[in-house]
């Protein structure tokens, strides 16, 4: 059987031996995911892949620590989410510097994260309102808490089961089942309420 | 997509309409050499730049201002022993025998407990033996007899009552 035809836990399993063009097979199976759930923190393309590479580097030399019962994929994401917040943070605290080492620095402008799906037949006004609606779900995600955005996003975007969302974060399925109903709460009041309601869905989302 | 349950219609419907973007080919086509090159330098590679440099200079000021008020300072700090000292006055002699020795030192408080009451007569040889030993200590220590005998001649020296009344003139 050629490699990229087996399992993720066939090709784990040659990894840990030391076999390199197994672990390429599984970066190249799960590279554009590694990298769309990196940009969801990062919101940065370029940040998202470098993390992402981190991640696939760190997965590869903490083959021996991976527990077989687990799936590949929630670990490999679970470095990934942890590689990306880490990144965000190096560049949050870097920005208080940029004052001092502004030659230094790159601008890592944010990017959106979300794109419309196109279908056959669309009319422009049709368009238009998709990607007006794509922007407001972004902005709406965007105010949400980190958690509860993290949770939004692998869940509805990454298209993750509940229980791969507790494992790649590391909590429990009732604590994701809890976050996403807040974030839910929180989407419907920001998307749905018309404008004199601002204020009180304000209140509703500081809490 | 499965188990929206947590969904409002109108939310997913709002989400039916979006997906998570694609990473683009082009940047996608150097990612696993690109991983392989992370791979084989071992570690990540960690950008060791100004706000590290900054950060690291600030906490070796912070230690090592701690490091001089906390060891270096406080060993530098003179330690104040403070002992209690008085004097003890032995009599040996009898009558107008002068006292043999006068001691100054710092002693145990127990001796002064252990120590004979003294009388009346006993105090004024001690006074006595005490001022002259005072003065040939003094004398000792000044090396000049002529001026101290001077200022025990003026001791003597009875004021008379107008000059006693009247204020020193400075």
């Amino acid at each position: 059987m050629e490699i990229p035809a087996l399992s993720d836990e066939a090709l784990v399993a040659r990894a840990r031996e030391g076999n390199r063009d197994a672990f390429g097979a599984l970066v190249l199976r799960y590279q554009a995911r590694a990298v769309v759930i990196a940009q969801s923190i990062l919101k940065n393309l370029e940040l998202a892949k470098d993390a992402s590479q981190n991640a696939f580097a760190k997965a590869y030399f903490g083959l021996g620590r991976f527990r077989e019962e687990a799936k590949f994929k929630t670990w490999l994401f679970k470095i990934v989410v942890n590689e990306a917040k880490d990144v965000y943070r190096k560049e949050r605290s870097r920005g208080l510097f940029k004052f001092w080492s502004a030659q230094e620095t790159e601008e890592h402008e944010t990017e959106s994260i979300l794109e419309t799906i196109q279908s056959s037949g669309q009319s422009p006004r049709e368009a238009f309102e998709a990607r007006e609606a794509k922007e407001r779900l972004e902005r709406a995600i965007d105010e949400l808490p980190e958690r509860e955005r993290e949770v939004f996003m692998l869940r509805y975007l990454n298209g993750l089961a509940l229980s791969e969302v507790a494992e790649t974060l590391g909590i429990a399925i009732g604590t994701v089942k809890a976050h996403l109903a807040h974030g839910t709460e929180k989407l419907k009041i920001i998307l749905l309420a018309p404008a004199q309601n601002m204020s009180q869905s304000n209140n509703i989302l500081r809490r | 997509m499965n188990n929206k349950e947590e969904l409002t219609p109108e939310l997913e419907k709002l989400i039916s309409k979006v997906k998570l973007k694609e990473p683009p080919q082009e940047l996608m086509r150097d990612y696993l050499s690109g991983v392989n090159a992370k791979i084989d330098r071992g570690i990540k590679g960690s950008h060791f730049g100004f706000p590290q440099f900054a950060i690291f200079l600030v906490i070796s000021a912070v230690l090592a201002g701690f490091f001089y008020f906390f060891l270096v300072r406080l060993q530098r700090q003179p330690v104040l022993e403070v002992k209690p000292a008085f004097i003890q006055w032995s009599v040996t002699g009898q009558g107008t025998e002068a006292p043999t020795s006068v001691v100054s030192e710092t002693q145990h408080h127990g001796t002064v407990s252990a120590q004979k009451p003294l009388t009346i007569e006993e105090e004024v040889t001690v006074l006595e033996a005490f001022g002259d030993e005072f003065l040939n200590e003094s004398s000792d220590v000044f090396g000049d007899d002529e001026a101290l005998n001077e200022l025990a001649v003026l001791d003597e020296v009875e004021l008379s009552p107008g000059l006693a009344n009247q204020p020193p003139h400075i």
